[in-house]
C-alpha cells in the first residue's frame, strides 16, 4: 500500500497526539498489564499458600488436639486401673472420652499391642452419628496398621477409610502397660469443612507411584475420585489450576496428602472485574484524549487557518479584512505582523500601480493609463480625439543643454500641458511626447488654441527657448481600426506627418497609411526578393569626357515584384539598411554586377562596373574577403570594378573604414566617393583617404549650366581633385550645356540622364549601337 | 608311706572336697560392664539354681523405698518372693503411689513422713510404681524366686555365696535394659574353679529416667 502523504497540519498534529496517547496508553496498559499479571500470580500464590497454611495448621492442630487429648485420657487413673481388668468398664470410660472431643475412633490396647476395646462411628440410616464397637476383623485391621510408638498422631486406613489417631502410652509409671487412642476421619466432610476455611477445594489422595488414590474430595460431584482431572492436577499438566499438596501423613510408607486446588479463573474471578474497570477507564481517557487532541489540533490550527483565508484574500487583491488571531502569543504576533504585511502590499501595491499608470519624470499618466482610457472610451461610443503631441528639436536640447535641463523642460512641458484647459485627459509617453484626449469632434478650435497656449517662450538656466509643438490627431468616429491601440498609432502617424510637412498640426487621413503599409511589405518581402532573383541591375552609362567615349556604367539596382511592379531603390535600400540586410542586398549586387561584366566581355563590350556599397558593408571585413575572393575566382584585370561610397562611412569609423579601402584598393579596386559635397567629411580627411574618385552629387551638377555658385564648388572641386590626383565624375548630367561646361572644365567623366538613363543589362548592346559615345569593340 | 596311709589321705583329701563342694559355701562374683567396658552400677543380678532347692529360708525383712524430692528412691529396687516394699514419704506432700499392672498390685495414698508397707509380694515379675498425683514419679522392684540377688555397686560387681556347686542361670536386669524382658541370663555349672561371671550388656544404660517435672516450680507461702 503507498504511504499516503499528510499534508494538513490538523491531521499530522491529531495523528501525533493520537500516536502518542496510544503510546502513552498502550505504555500504561502494559505496565498495568504487567502488575496485575504480577499482582494475578501473587493473589493466586497467596491464596493457595495461604490454603496450604492454613491445612497444615488445621492438621497440625488436629495432631496436636488428638494427641494431647489421647495423652489426658492415658493419665486417667480410673482406666488405668480397669485396663487389664474388665473390658467393658474400659469401653464404657472410653467412649466417655470419645464423646468429649466427638472422636470418630477410639482405641484401648494392652502392653502387647493387641486391640482390647475399639470404637467408631457410623451413620445411621437418618444420617445421625452413632457409636459402635469394632469387630473383631476391624480391630485386627487397626492392630496391623498401627504403628505404637510414643505419643502423637498417625494416620490409618479403615474400611477404605481414612483416620487420622492420636495416640498416648499408657503408663504405670516408667512403664508402659497399654496405648489409648482417639481419631477423627478424613472423609468428605473434612474436605468441605477445609475448603470452606481455605476457600480452595480439596482432596485426600494418596500416591503410590503414578498411581493416585482418592479417598475424598470436596468436589466428588464434579470429579469423582477415578476421574484423571487429579492426576492432571498433581502432575502439574493442568494450567488452570493451581495447587499444592500437604502431606498429612503416610500410610504402608505412601505419601498421602491433601491435595489443595482451585480454578485460576475462580481466584482471579474477582481480579476479572478489575479488567473491565481498567478497560472501561482506558477506552474512556482514550476517547477523551482524543476528543482532546482533535480541540488542540483544532485550535492550532484554527489561526493558521484563519491566516491562510487571510492569504487567500490577500493573493486575491481583497486587503480589507485583519486576521485577529488571540490564541498564542507567536500566532498572534504572526498574524500582527502579517496583517503590517498585508498593509505594506497595499502601500506597495499602490505605488506600482501610480508607477505602472504614471511616468516616473512628470507623474502624468503614462502609456498604461492611456490604453486603458481609450479602451473605456471606445466602449462609450462618444466620439472623442486623441491628440499626439511633441516639440521639437528635443534631442538637440538635450545634446546641447544636457539631460538635467532636457528633463526639466520636459516637466515644465508636462506642467504646462496639464494645466491646460483644453483637454480632458492628458499623457505623458515618455521623452518630449504626450498624448491629450479631447472628447468633441470640432477639433481644429481647439488645437489651434492649444497649440498657441503651448508656444511660449521658457526660460532654463538663462537659456530662452521657444519650443515648437507639433500635433498629429486621430478622430474615433472617422479613423477606422482593428483595435483601439491603433488610434494611438494613427495619431502617432499623422504627427509625423505633420513633422516631416512641417505643419503645427496634422489630422490623420487614411492615405497616410498607404506609405507605411508599402514600407511593411517591402521590410517584409525584401529577402524573399533577394533569394527569388527579383532584384535586377539596371546600368547607367558613363562617359569618358576626354576620348568621348563609354568607358563604364554605374549598376543600379531595381525590385521587380510581382505584386507591385518595379520598385525604386529609394525606397527598399533604407529599409534593406534599417533591417540589417545590406550584406545580403550588396554581395547579391556585386555577385551579379561582376558576372555582367564578364558577361559583356563575352559580347566584345568592356565597360567598367561601378557597384554603390553601404557604409555597413565597408566595416564588415567578411564582405572585403568576399569582394577579393570573387575577383580572385573570375580573374578580373585591375580597376574593372569602381566601389562607391558614401562620406558617411568614413565619417563613422574612419580607422576601420581607412584599412579595409586601403586592402580593397591595394588588390585592384576603384575606390569612388559617392554624393561628394553633400557630406561633412573634412579636407584633411580626404587627404587619407585611400580614394582615386570623387563623384559630385547631382545637386551640384544638375543646374550647372545656368547657377554660377554650383559653377564656382564644381570648379573648385575640380581643382582640389586636380591636386590631389583623383579624377572626378559628374552625375546628373541632363544637358549639352552642362556637358559641354564639364568638357572645358577638364571634368574626367559624366553620367546622367542627357548621356543615358540606366538600362537594363540587354539593352546595353543596342544601346551602344546607336549612341555617339560608343566605344570600340574588341 | 605305706600305700594304705597313701590311699587313706586320698579319701580324707576327698572327703574334705566333697564336703566341701557340698557343704561349703562358694563366693561367687559377677561383673556388669557396658559395650566399652566401664562397670554398670546398679544392675539386678540374680541367680536361680537349677536343682530343686530345697530349704529356701524365707525373706521376711522390707525392702526401704523412700519417695522422697518427688521421686522413687533407689530407682530399682530387687526382693524376694514374700517381701514386702516399705514405702517411707520423706517429702511434704502426699504421693499417690500405685502399681496397677500385673499381679502385686497396690495402691496408696502417702501424706509427708507417713510410711505404708505392702502386702508381700508373692509374685516374682516386675512392678512398676507410680505416682497418680506425680506423673514423672517412676519407680521399679524386681521380685524374684531366689535368695541370690543383689545390685551392682560402683564397680558393676555383685558377690554372692552360693551355698553349692551345681547349675545356675545367672540374670541381669534393669527397666531400662532394652532387651526381652528387660534382663539378660546366662546358665553357668558352678564348681570350685568357676568364681566370676562378667556380664557385658549389649547397649549402655540410659541415666535413670528424670524423675522430676520440667516445669517445676516454687510453692508460695500461702499453700
Amino acid at each position: 500500500m503507498p504511504i499516503m502523504k499528510i499534508r494538513s497540519l490538523e491531521t499530522k498534529i491529531l495523528i501525533l497526539f493520537i500516536i502518542l496517547l496510544f503510546v502513552v496508553q498502550g505504555v500504561s496498559f502494559y505496565s498495568t498489564y504487567l502488575a496485575s499479571q504480577e499482582l494475578e500470580n501473587t493473589h493466586l500464590s497467596n491464596r493457595i499458600a495461604n490454603a496450604e497454611d492454613v491445612s497444615q495448621t488445621q492438621f497440625r492442630n488436629r495432631h496436636y488436639y488428638l494427641s494431647a487429648f489421647a495423652e489426658t485420657v492415658a493419665k486417667d487413673y480410673g482406666l488405668k486401673t480397669v485396663l487389664n481388668e474388665d473390658i467393658r468398664s474400659v469401653l464404657v470410660a472410653l467412649n466417655n472420652h470419645r464423646e468429649r472431643i466427638q472422636g470418630d475412633l477410639a482405641l484401648a490396647i494392652d502392653q502387647d499391642g493387641n486391640v482390647i476395646a475399639q470404637l467408631m462411628t457410623y451413620d445411621d440410616k437418618n444420617q445421625q452419628k452413632k457409636v459402635r464397637v469394632g469387630k473383631v476383623s476391624e480391630r485386627e485391621a487397626v492392630q496391623a496398621n498401627l504403628e505404637l510408638s510414643g505419643s502423637g498422631s498417625q494416620l490409618i486406613s479403615l474400611n477404605e477409610t481414612l483416620y487420622q489417631v492420636g495416640l498416648s502410652p499408657i503408663q504405670n509409671g516408667a512403664r508402659t502397660i497399654g496405648w489409648l487412642g482417639f481419631g477423627y476421619l478424613i472423609d468428605k466432610s473434612l474436605a468441605n469443612e477445609l475448603a470452606h476455611l481455605t476457600g480452595v477445594e480439596v482432596a485426600f489422595i494418596s500416591e503410590r507411584g503414578d498411581t493416585l488414590t482418592i479417598t475424598s474430595s470436596s468436589l466428588s460431584e464434579r470429579y469423582p475420585s477415578n476421574s484423571p482431572f487429579y492426576k492432571s492436577l498433581v502432575f502439574g499438566t493442568n494450567s488452570n489450576f493451581i495447587h499444592r499438596q500437604v502431606t498429612i501423613g503416610e500410610i504402608d510408607d505412601l505419601p498421602v496428602t491433601a491435595l489443595l486446588f482451585a480454578s485460576k479463573a475462580d481466584v482471579l474471578a474477582s481480579v476479572g472485574n478489575q479488567w473491565q474497570r481498567l478497560f472501561l477507564v482506558i477506552s474512556l481517557t482514550l476517547t477523551l484524549s482524543v476528543f482532546g487532541a482533535l480541540f488542540i489540533s483544532k485550535s492550532i490550527t484554527s489561526p493558521i487557518r484563519k491566516l491562510i483565508v487571510q492569504v487567500r484574500n490577500v493573493t486575491e487583491g481583497n486587503y480589507c479584512e485583519n486576521v485577529v488571531v488571540q490564541s498564542s502569543d507567536e500566532l498572534e504576533k504572526l498574524s500582527n505582523d502579517f496583517n503590517t504585511m498585508t498593509k505594506a502590499i497595499v502601500l506597495r501595491e499602490e505605488t506600482i500601480k501610480f508607477q505602472a499608470f504614471h511616468d516616473p519624470l512628470t507623474h502624468l499618466p503614462n502609456r498604461n493609463a492611456l490604453i486603458d482610457e481609450i479602451e473605456i472610451l471606445e466602449k462609450t461610443h462618444d466620439d472623442f480625439v486623441v491628440i499626439q503631441l511633441c516639440f521639437l528639436n528635443a534631442d538637440e536640447i538635450a545634446d546641447t543643454l544636457g539631460y538635467d535641463i532636457a528633463d526639466k523642460v520636459i516637466q515644465h512641458v508636462a506642467n504646462r500641458i496639464s494645466v491646460s484647459t483644453f483637454s480632458d485627459s492628458k499623457f505623458h509617453l515618455g521623452g518630449e511626447n504626450f498624448v491629450l484626449i479631447v472628447r468633441t469632434n470640432n477639433i481644429e478650435p481647439i488645437i489651434s488654441s492649444l497649440l498657441a497656449e503651448l508656444n511660449e517662450h521658457c526660460q532654463f538656466n538663462g537659456v530662452t527657448l521657444h519650443l515648437q509643438f507639433v500635433a498629429g490627431l486621430a478622430i474615433a468616429s472617422l479613423t477606422l481600426r482593428t483595435n483601439f491601440i491603433e488610434l494611438l498609432q494613427k495619431a502617432n502617424v499623422a504627427m509625423h506627418y505633420a513633422k516631416k510637412h512641417k505643419k503645427h498640426f496634422q489630422i490623420y487621413d487614411p492615405s497616410f497609411d498607404a506609405n507605411a503599409l508599402e514600407r511593411l511589405y517591402l521590410m517584409s518581402h525584401l529577402k524573399k526578393a533577394i533569394d527569388n532573383n527579383e532584384l535586377v541591375l539596371f546600368y547607367q552609362p558613363k562617359l569618358d569626357l576626354k576620348s568621348m567615349r563609354i568607358f563604364g556604367a554605374e549598376a543600379l539596382v531595381r525590385w521587380e515584384s510581382p505584386e507591385k511592379g518595379l520598385i525604386p531603390p529609394d525606397s527598399f535600400i533604407n529599409i534593406a539598411e534599417k533591417t540589417g540586410q545590406m550584406a545580403a542586398l550588396t554581395r547579391w549586387v556585386t555577385a551579379r554586377a561582376i558576372s555582367q561584366y564578364e558577361e559583356w566581355v563575352t559580347e566584345g563590350i568592356v565597360l567598367n562596373i561601378a557597384i554603390n556599397i553601404s557604409p555597413e558593408n565597408i566595416l564588415d571585413v567578411t564582405y572585403c574577403d568576399y569582394l577579393l575572393d570573387l575577383k580572385l575566382k573570375h580573374n578580373l584585370p585591375d580597376s574593372v570594378i569602381s566601389l562607391e561610397i558614401t562620406e558617411e562611412a568614413i565619417v563613422e569609423k574612419p580607422d576601420i573604414a581607412i584599412q579595409q579601402l586601403t586592402r580593397l584598393r591595394e588588390s585592384g579596386f576603384t575606390i569612388s566617393i559617392d554624393d561628394y559635397g553633400t557630406g561633412y567629411s573634412s579636407l584633411g580627411q580626404l587627404k587619407l583617404l585611400p580614394v582615386q574618385e570623387l563623384k559630385i552629387d547631382r545637386s551640384f551638377v544638375q543646374r550647372l549650366a545656368s547657377d554660377e555658385s554650383d559653377k564656382i564648388i564644381v570648379n573648385s572641386t575640380l581643382e582640389l581633385a586636380r591636386n590631389l590626383r583623383l579624377s572626378v565624375v559628374a552625375e546628373g548630367v541632363e544637358d549639352q550645356a552642362t556637358l559641354q561646361w564639364l568638357t572645358d572644365a577638364k571634368c574626367d567623366f559624366a553620367q546622367g540622364y542627357f548621356i543615358s538613363k540606366p538600362l537594363p543589362h540587354d539593352e546595353i548592346s543596342t544601346w551602344l549601337d546607336g549612341s555617339p559615345y560608343a566605344p570600340s569593340r574588341l | 608311706m605305706n600305700l594304705q596311709t597313701k590311699l587313706t589321705r586320698l579319701a580324707y583329701l576327698l572327703t574334705i572336697y566333697s564336703f566341701c563342694t557340698t557343704l561349703a559355701a562358694q563366693p561367687f562374683e559377677t561383673v556388669v560392664i557396658d559395650p566399652d567396658g566401664l562397670p554398670v552400677p546398679d544392675m539386678v543380678v540374680y541367680m536361680v539354681t537349677h536343682s530343686k532347692h530345697e530349704g529356701i529360708e524365707s525373706n521376711v525383712t522390707q525392702e526401704l523405698v523412700e519417695q522422697k524430692n518427688k521421686s522413687f528412691f533407689p530407682f530399682v529396687n530387687v526382693l524376694q518372693k514374700g517381701q514386702s516394699i516399705r514405702f517411707e514419704n520423706t517429702d511434704d506432700i502426699t504421693h499417690h503411689v500405685y502399681s496397677v499392672a500385673g499381679n502385686n498390685r497396690f495402691e496408696f495414698k502417702l501424706r509427708g513422713g507417713e510410711q505404708y508397707v505392702t502386702q508381700p509380694l508373692q509374685h516374682p515379675e516386675e512392678v512398676a510404681m507410680g505416682c497418680n498425683i506425680h506423673d514423672w514419679m517412676s519407680g521399679f522392684a524386681l521380685v524374684v524366686d531366689t535368695p541370690f540377688f543383689g545390685k551392682t555397686d560402683v564397680d558393676g560387681k555383685v558377690n554372692f555365696d552360693l551355698p553349692a556347686s551345681g547349675t545356675y542361670t545367672a540374670f541381669v536386669w534393669h527397666p531400662q535394659l532394652e532387651v526381652t524382658g528387660n534382663r539378660l541370663s546366662k546358665t553357668i555349672i558352678l564348681d570350685n574353679k568357676l568364681a566370676s561371671l562378667i556380664f557385658q550388656l549389649p547397649q549402655k544404660i540410659k541415666p535413670a529416667s528424670q524423675q522430676s517435672n520440667s516445669s517445676e516450680f516454687e510453692f508460695l507461702e500461702d499453700y
